[in-house]
Parts: structure tokens; C-alpha cells; sequence
């Protein structure tokens, strides 16, 4: 092959295409830039010869500067000493523009001193070369960073097409859940009053809640954890969701409802997964709530009229989806107006973890009971979330949700 | 959380301490290879010094009661404290598992 540039071919190393390089490394667009024709000429020349074919030149470093803005390069191989801006301060302006601060940039320098070396990667070059540049090390450390670069790029693209997909799931399995439309109409029919808060760890997560009109004077609430969280946890809700919401000859009696829901999941979750669940039906004419429970937190229950302060709901039961022939047992609790629910996932007793909580159900008792003058749903949930997050310094781990529901008092 | 296994004749002692949670999954699945593999008769688990547990970690010890059921081995839990044992009642696990004070 001739030499380019009239160098006769004997004065080039002989240099070979590596053939363990992924292909497309020899599509990278590498700029070479340098004051001296002959240097750059050479330079371009190993390169070309090594099988790198999409090359650009720059004289010095504003004409490098204008040549990246116009057509960013994946590499710069940059000499130092040059008029109008030197190799230092092209790596400084490359490094603090965004759109260019991830190219890397190979200097090379006549000066083989430490502190020349350092000034020069101090000012973000990728690596230094000594002059006379040696074609092996240049077109090794060429190879290295054009795959860093390449690999750090895909990289990046999969994290964006991942969070674009998480946004998306996030926003489906919002819509599993009760909107501000779905409460008012039940505060339109019911005596009742709902609040809630939902906010997951990771975009999507394993908890979900619900609630269902059963007769004219009675309504079914649930909360439900599905054990993990993330995508897993998530896809779990919406098997749980669907077969809630299709299937006909679902019981109204709590205990029994979840014991349909366990054999279901029994059935279709793999050993290891599951989720823990309370249901209440509320009873609006008769003053009662019903309630049966699968391994579920403390929920709280303020009984109007027992001037008791919230009362911890026991919610020991097993997990649904581990053991088919598990039983569940109703419970009833009075609820005359006055009276309010308040329902947690269990992140809010578990952050930051569950030996050390910011809350723990004790202190979430004594919260409440101190708050006991605001009877509206919407402000006591307000109140614990201020307050959860005032107490948690670290973001939280797992999924939050919160569902306040009062027993409107007789006006 | 850390794993002590220990191995006489053919039964397993593992100590399980800190804390137990969805990042142990695959340490914890490896140590129930190691079970089936070793063809242990019965596999201890020691939890006392286990300071938590989460809903992964309960379900990690559902896959090893499974395990223990499919490949013929005696699964125990020794000594579970104060937020792991109130789990384990709060789930009715301690009705699923063998448990030793």
C-alpha cells in the first residue's frame, strides 16, 4: 500500500489491523489535531493504515474547537504546543461543554517530565503520549478508548430506553389505583371520607390498593404488599388487579375473600414470592368494619365514641400465595361515624430499616392520637407524610402507601 | 448479611447474620445448591444473630422450606430475635417451619 502524504512506505512501522477489535471501532471519527503538517500527516497515517478511516485534521485548537462543535468526534488526538489555543485549554473547554466533555482526548507532549504528564491530565486529557509518538502505544491507547467511549454510550442509551420504559409502567400501574374521581364518587354515595398517598422506590413497585362498593351501605377497602419491589413486585399487582376486578363469584365476606385471593395466587406465583394483605368491609349502617388480615402491618383504627385513641389492628395471618390451605379469620370492629381507618404499607415502619424506623407503629399511634382534633382524611395523611420524610434522612427503599378513610360524623 | 456454614456428618449449621434482605438472594440460593449437592439430611438454620429480615428474605426461606420438601432434607430455624421472630409469627411462618428456641 503507498504511503499517503509521498512518505516513502518503508519509514512507517509496520502496523496491522487488529483483528480481536469489535468492527465498528474502525468507524470512529478521530481528530487529529497539530501545527505541523508533516506530524499530523503521520499521525493520520498509522491510523489509516491500522484501519481507522474516518479521520478529520485541525491545525490548532480553535480550528479543533470549531471542528468538534460542528461534528463531534469520538476521540482527539491533540499535540500541546500550539498557537491560537494550546492542548491544554482544548481539554479544558472540551471537558466543560456536556455535549463534549465525554470525548476522550489523547495529548501528546515533546515534555516526558511527571509534572508535564500531570498538568496535562489534570486539565482531562485521557492519557499523554511522549513525542516522538510511538505507532504501537498510540494505536493501543487509540483501541482502548474509542471501545471505553463506545461502550460507555450504549451504556447510556440502555439506561435511557430503561427509564422510558419504567416511566411508562409507572404510569400504567397508577391507573390500577382509586383516582380522586373514583373517592368523590364514593364520598358522593357513602358517608365517607378518603384520602391517599402512593409513591413507589423504583418507578414501580409491589404495592396496591382498592376499594369496591358492595351494597348500599357497605364497601370493601384493601391494601396489599407483594413481597420485593421493582418490576417483579409490580407485574404481581397487575395479576393480582385483574383477577379482583374479573372475576365474578368473589365473596363480600373479608376472610373469605382473601382466601379466594390466596388459592389464586397459590396457584400462579412461583415459591418465594407473595404478597401480605388487610381487608376491611365497612359496614356504614350497622357502625362496623369487618376486617381479615395476611400478614399485614398494624393498621390503625380510631372507634368513635371509645375514647381509646387508635387501637393497633393485629394483622397476623399467613402471606397470600404461600400455603393453599391457609384460613383467614374475620374480625369486627365497631366503626360508628366519627370513626377513622388509617392503612400503611409497611415502609412506613421500616425505614430506613426495620430495626432502626423512623416511625415505628408505636410512635405512629402516638402521632395520631396527638392529631386526633383533624378529623379530615386528606390533612392526617398530609401530616404523616411531612412527617415521615422530615424523619427519613435517606430516600426510602420501599414502596409508601397510605389510605385514610373516616366514617363521616352525623350533622 | 454473612453466611457461616459449617458441616458435620451429613448435617449443615449455617449461621445467617445482620440483616436479610433481597440483596442475599443469590448468595442464599448458592448455599441451598450447596445443601442438595452435599446431600445433607438436614440443614440448621441459626438466626441469632440475624438483626432483620424483610419480605424478600421471608420469601427466600419459603424457597428453602420448598427446597427441603422436594429433596428430602430437615429444614430448622434456631433462635429467632426480636424483629425476625415478630415477622415470623406476624406471617404465621413459625407454623411453616420447624422452629427451635
Amino acid at each position: 500500500m503507498d504511503a499517503p502524504g509521498g512518505l516513502p512506505a518503508s519509514t512507517l512501522p509496520d502496523v496491522e489491523a487488529d483483528d480481536g477489535i469489535d468492527r465498528d471501532v474502525y468507524d470512529a471519527r478521530i481528530l487529529v489535531v497539530d501545527d505541523s503538517p508533516s506530524e499530523s500527516q503521520l499521525l493520520r497515517a498509522y491510523l489509516r493504515r491500522a484501519g481507522y478511516t474516518n479521520l478529520a485534521a485541525a491545525s490548532d485548537g480553535a480550528e479543533a474547537w470549531e471542528a468538534v462543535c460542528a461534528s463531534p468526534p469520538d476521540l482527539v488526538v491533540t499535540d500541546l504546543a500550539m498557537p491560537r489555543m494550546d492542548g491544554i485549554e482544548l481539554c479544558g473547554r472540551l471537558r466543560s461543554d456536556r455535549m463534549t466533555s465525554s470525548i476522550p482526548v489523547l495529548v501528546q507532549t515533546g515534555f516526558d517530565t511527571p509534572s508535564h504528564r500531570a498538568a496535562a491530565l489534570r486539565s482531562g486529557a485521557a492519557a499523554v503520549i511522549t513525542k516522538p509518538v510511538n505507532a504501537q502505544e498510540l494505536l493501543a491507547l487509540v483501541r482502548v478508548h474509542v471501545e471505553r467511549s463506545r461502550l460507555i454510550e450504549r451504556l447510556s442509551e440502555y439506561k435511557r430506553r430503561v427509564a422510558y420504559e419504567v416511566d411508562k409502567a409507572r404510569a400504567m400501574q397508577e391507573s390500577l389505583l382509586p383516582t380522586p374521581d373514583d373517592l368523590a364518587r364514593f364520598e358522593a354515595v357513602y358517608p365517607v371520607s378518603l384520602a391517599s398517598y402512593f409513591r413507589t422506590s423504583a418507578g414501580i413497585g409491589g404495592d396496591i390498593w382498592g376499594i369496591h362498593a358492595l351494597d348500599a351501605s357497605r364497601l370493601r377497602i384493601y391494601c396489599a404488599d407483594f413481597a420485593g419491589h421493582g418490576l417483579s413486585a409490580a407485574l404481581n399487582t397487575f395479576r393480582l388487579h385483574a383477577f379482583i376486578t374479573g372475576r365474578s363469584g368473589l365473596v363480600d365476606d373479608a376472610a373469605a375473600w382473601l382466601g379466594q385471593l390466596n388459592r389464586f395466587l397459590c396457584d400462579v406465583l412461583p415459591v418465594g414470592h407473595f404478597a401480605t394483605m388487610f381487608c376491611a368491609v365497612v359496614d356504614f349502617s350497622a357502625g362496623i368494619l369487618q376486617y381479615a388480615a395476611a400478614a399485614a402491618p398494624s393498621n390503625l383504627v380510631l372507634s368513635a365514641g371509645t375514647h381509646a385513641g387508635f387501637q393497633p389492628i393485629d394483622g397476623t395471618g399467613f402471606p397470600l400465595g404461600v400455603a393453599a390451605e391457609a384460613l383467614y379469620q374475620n374480625n369486627i370492629l365497631p366503626f360508628g361515624p366519627g370513626s377513622t381507618l388509617f392503612l400503611y404499607s409497611d415502609a412506613l415502619v421500616e425505614t430506613p430499616d426495620p430495626a432502626s424506623a423512623a416511625f415505628t407503629s408505636k410512635k405512629l399511634r402516638e402521632f395520631l392520637d396527638a392529631r386526633q382534633s383533624e378529623t379530615r382524611p386528606a390533612a392526617i395523611k398530609a401530616a404523616v407524610v411531612e412527617e415521615f420524610y422530615s424523619r427519613c434522612a435517606a430516600k426510602p427503599v420501599d414502596d409508601l402507601t397510605i389510605v385514610v378513610l373516616t366514617h363521616a360524623s352525623r350533622q | 448479611m454473612q453466611i457461616e456454614k459449617s458441616v458435620r456428618e451429613s448435617a449443615f449449621e449455617v449461621k445467617l447474620k445482620d440483616r436479610m434482605t433481597f440483596s442475599d438472594h443469590a448468595p442464599f440460593r448458592a448455599l441451598l445448591d450447596d445443601v442438595v449437592n452435599a446431600r445433607a439430611k438436614a440443614c440448621v438454620f441459626d438466626l441469632s444473630g440475624l438483626t432483620a429480615i424483610d419480605s424478600a428474605g421471608l420469601g427466600m426461606l419459603a424457597i428453602a422450606l420448598d427446597m427441603s420438601k422436594k429433596r428430602g432434607w430437615q429444614m430448622t430455624i434456631r433462635s429467632p430475635r426480636g424483629q425476625v421472630k415478630s415477622l415470623l409469627e406476624l406471617s404465621k411462618f413459625d407454623k411453616l417451619l420447624t422452629i427451635e428456641a
